[in-house]
């Protein structure tokens, strides 16, 4: 049965020039597992929204869509809400009810179910999804990951044909996010719903894919199988080259004829056929860090803190950060690396446990002088920094009381910009723009305070691996002027190519403190997908680059 | 569902509270705001646990001195002069009146602490959401929003620290400025937030029509009791009100209870006390049943 079926669609905000999607023809199936990616901006949530006629964007729309063979004035409410399914990109606001249960009946009970038969349903989701342990919880006493399981119950429990869902897994911890594909795929395959799903991480979505849309200023660039994605556009689309999953690209960058392996196994396998079990050179080269001093930046013993009696969140945290380099403290969900992170920024106090800045404890800085040059933090829900009508406005506050005349100011505010690739949304209001790029305004706004440590948690959430490599040089180019970058983060790739050294918490301790190869390369669970595919062959191989050198290496010799 | 007073009809959990705003904002007389606020303070306690100690003396207290201070230096009625600075009157009169007016409010939030606790969204969808499901929705997200705002309301101020711009000291017009930005943060973030949430709500139906409700509640004989006696409760305490003066202005009266006002207020204590009653009751029987079993 056909979905979807659009012909020719353009659309165009109100009083804007440019077209968010332009000339789309599109024939959507059920059954089928579509992912639709793209840059930010690209038009992905514009096109996903116009599936749905209740969140439908305003503006002018040429073209034809018709729903299940209906055109869009025959179809109704009712039937929207029977069949579409919708998961919104801040599901922290999907949740309408207070309870999991509520939410979970309340769908049903819009469309005029029995209770009976309600009771029936959830009885059967909970079930489906485990849910039994949290049915009677709160929505808000539940991590981030069960919050965004339970809204997609929600939406399944109505028994829709097709579920879209737009970055569902941007807030989450890799566990989690894996949780959560991992249920959308079942659905798709055991009982034949139509999953349509935007995503910015790619690696653990196209394996699940049975098509790839790939869009690009609202234009359909390539719509074709997974397998056939990297092929046809690795060399052509920036975009594409970057996102795709490490045991593709490895596939498209030695050129390797055939298609494409989807899975970690896969990749392995070809590696195997490519040099075979016991290849002459297994030693990778190592990247040295460039600019890291011997001075301590940041110094923390036995850092302890407890919030309410709810027991201890760090146990004695100890660590040393040098000066100018990158630093990435990682950790399961609820380890307690945000907490760390709040102290070690002076926003939370500790009572018990010590914390030298630059060789001076963090108790004799006077709030004044410690935000003012010394130390920034980018929180995670970035959105929590705007408060003007523009961007620019926000950029200004900041340096409202600085010494600085107006042109100063305005160059100060032209060249972060530049910096952070902004200049485009300067006047734009900060709640417009997509995630990613208020995640590249916050920074704008976090830099302009000059700091000489700089904290930042969960940076690359909601980041495109595009944009993700050029932040990495960016932070890379501050290491050089000398800044420490401090970074909360989940995103093992990231930091296994870009970081200087990680630490690992667990249990309220640094379980683990490394320079980022010899953090990687021993761990099973917890590493880079580049190690996992190159593990039996080349143990010591972490990032995608080492694994690639070390088999042209092999093949020449 | 929940047990004790939480699992009690919709219909009589919302009238009490009905009762209990109705009745701690008309009232002025300072034996009834107390018996109010004893009794707000308790239940919320019970409720919700050490959290109401703090957002009492964090949030309230400040609120109810800055009240009381504000009436203090504001408002010069009353016969009985303090002092005079540069020939304005502080009296007396307006001082008490501040006062009774800062318990006044003080109980009405703790009321509404209780009531957020008690009858949650989905109990206003229930009982509104046939008659009027766009009041429904607004009442219901206010309601649901209050927790999210307060915890956004701290994210900004980390968030604002972290980047040096919060202005925690100094000045008072700087302090205020900071407030006033982060009241407009929180403004826009709440109206846009409540975007996504309306557009969840009409992406899963709702609004069409014959909705249904999950919970079947059982409208018991107690629960007729408790609305019964709340409706009592509510014209047992207009009529405690008027015949008891509390008058402040132009000088301060106070009429000590006579017996049969008495009599009322002892049972307007006992309604007030009847949800930590039931829940306390409820707790017993549970534990009893469990040494027996």
């Amino acid at each position: 049965m056909v979905n979807f079926k659009i012909e020719k669609l353009s659309f165009s905000y109100p009083g804007q020039e440019n077209k968010a999607l332009s000339n789309i023809s599109l024939e959507i199936n059920q059954g089928e597992f579509i992912v639709v990616c793209g840059k930010s901006g690209s038009g992905k949530s514009t096109l996903l929204r116009m599936l749905k006629p209740e969140l439908s964007p305003k503006g002018k729309t040429e073209g034809i869509i018709s729903f299940f063979g209906k055109g869009a004035e025959d179809f109704s409410l009712r039937d929207s809400a029977e069949k579409i399914g919708f998961l919104l990109q801040n599901t922290e606001y999907q949740a309408v009810t207070h309870s999991v249960r509520s939410e979970l009946a309340f769908g049903l009970e819009n469309l005029g179910l029995s209770s009976k038969l309600i009771r029936l349903r959830i009885a059967e989701l909970s079930a489906y999804f485990s849910l039994e342990g949290i049915i009677d919880k709160k929505i808000s006493e539940l991590s981030g990951g069960q919050k965004q399981l339970v809204c997609l119950a929600g939406l399944v429990a109505m028994h829709p044909k097709v579920i879209i869902l737009d970055e569902p897994t941007s807030q989450l911890d890799p566990m989690a996010a894996q949780t959560f594909l991992d249920t959308a795929r079942r659905l798709c395959r055991e009982n034949g719903m139509t999953v349509i799903l935007t995503e910015h991480r790619l690696e653990n979505v196209i394996p699940a894919a049975d098509r790839v849309i790939v869009l690009e200023e609202g234009e359909i660039i390539s719509d074709t199988s997974p397998e056939l994605v990297s092929t046809e556009l690795f060399l052509s689309n920036e975009f594409v080259n970057r996102s795709m999953p490490v045991q593709m690209r490895l596939h498209a960058s030695l050129s390797l004829d055939g298609k494409a392996p989807l899975t970690v196994a896969q990749g392995q396998r070809m590696l195997v056929s490519l040099v075979g079990y016991e290849p002459e050179i297994t030693v990778p080269e190592r990247e040295k860090a460039l600019c890291v001093s011997d001075e301590t930046a940041l110094e923390v013993k036995n850092l302890c803190y407890a919030y309410d009696n709810s027991g201890y969140v760090l146990k004695g945290l100890n660590l040393t950060v040098k000066k100018g380099s990158f630093f990435a403290l990682m950790g399961a969900n609820a380890a307690g690396k945000t907490t760390a992170l709040s102290l070690m920024s002076g926003i939370l106090e500790s009572k018990s446990g010590k914390i030298n800045i630059l060789g001076r404890s963090l108790k004799k800085y006077k709030r004044s002088e410690l935000y003012n040059g010394t130390v920034s933090v980018l929180p995670q829900k970035c959105e929590s920094l705007f408060a003007g009508n523009t961007v620019r406005e926000d950029l200004e506050n900041i340096l409202k009381y600085e010494n600085k005349n107006k042109e100063e100011k305005e160059n100060l505010i032209a060249e972060v910009s530049r910096f952070t690739e902004i200049e485009g949304l300067l006047d734009r209001h900060p709640y417009d723009i997509s995630g990613g790029e208020m995640q590249r305004a916050a920074l704008a706004l976090v830099l302009l305070r000059n700091p000489k440590i700089l904290f930042l948690d969960e940076p690359t959430k909601g980041m495109d691996n595009l944009f993700k490599n050029r932040f990495a040089l960016k932070i890379k180019e501050l290491c050089k002027r000398g800044v420490t970058v401090i970074m909360v983060s989940h995103d093992t790739e990231f930091c296994a190519e870009y970081c200087d050294e990680c630490a690992m918490i667990f249990d309220g301790m640094c379980a683990l403190q490394k320079n980022r190869y010899d953090f990687f390369a021993h761990n099973y669970f917890y590493t880079t997908a580049a190690n996992k595919i190159a593990r039996e062959i080349f143990p010591l191989a972490v990032t995608e680059r080492q694994v690639l050198e070390l088999c042209k290496a092999n093949q020449q010799g | 569902m929940g047990t004790g007073f939480k699992g009690m009809h919709p219909a009589s959990t919302f009238v009490f509270f009905v009762f209990t705003f109705v009745f701690s904002m008309l009232t002025s007389h300072p034996l009834l705001l107390g018996i109010s606020f004893f009794c707000a303070f308790i239940y919320d306690v019970k409720l919700r646990g050490k959290r109401v100690v703090s957002y009492f003396f964090t949030a309230l207290l400040p609120l109810s001195v800055l009240i009381a201070l504000f009436n203090f230096l504001f408002s010069h009625y009353g016969v009985t002069v303090l002092f005079e600075i540069r020939g304005i009157d502080f009296t007396l009169e307006s001082l008490i009146y501040g006062l009774i007016f800062s318990v006044k409010t003080t109980a009405t939030l703790l009321w509404l602490d209780c009531f957020n606790e008690i009858v949650t969204g989905d109990k206003i969808i229930y009982l509104f959401g046939r008659v009027s499901p766009k009041l429904a929705l607004v009442v219901s997200m206010v309601l649901r929003f209050i927790p999210l705002i307060r915890a956004q309301s701290e994210d900004i101020a980390n968030a604002e620290r972290g980047i040096g711009i919060a202005t925690e000291s100094g000045k008072l017009r700087g302090r205020l400025r900071s407030t006033a930005r982060r009241l407009s943060v929180l403004v826009s973030w709440t109206l846009e937030r409540g975007i996504d949430t309306s557009d969840s709500m009409s992406a899963r139906g709702y609004g069409l029509r014959g909705r249904t409700s999950y919970n079947s509640y059982v409208f018991s004989v107690r629960d007729a009791a408790v609305l019964i006696l709340s409706v009592f409760a509510t014209i047992a305490g207009m009529f405690v009100n008027s015949s008891l003066t509390a008058s402040y202005n132009p000088k301060t009266e106070i009429d000590l209870p006579d017996a049969f006002s008495l009599v009322l207020m002892l049972f307007l204590a006992f309604i007030m006390l009847l949800p930590i009653i039931t829940d306390l009751r409820e707790e017993r029987k549970w534990s009893i049943s469990k040494l027996k079993s």
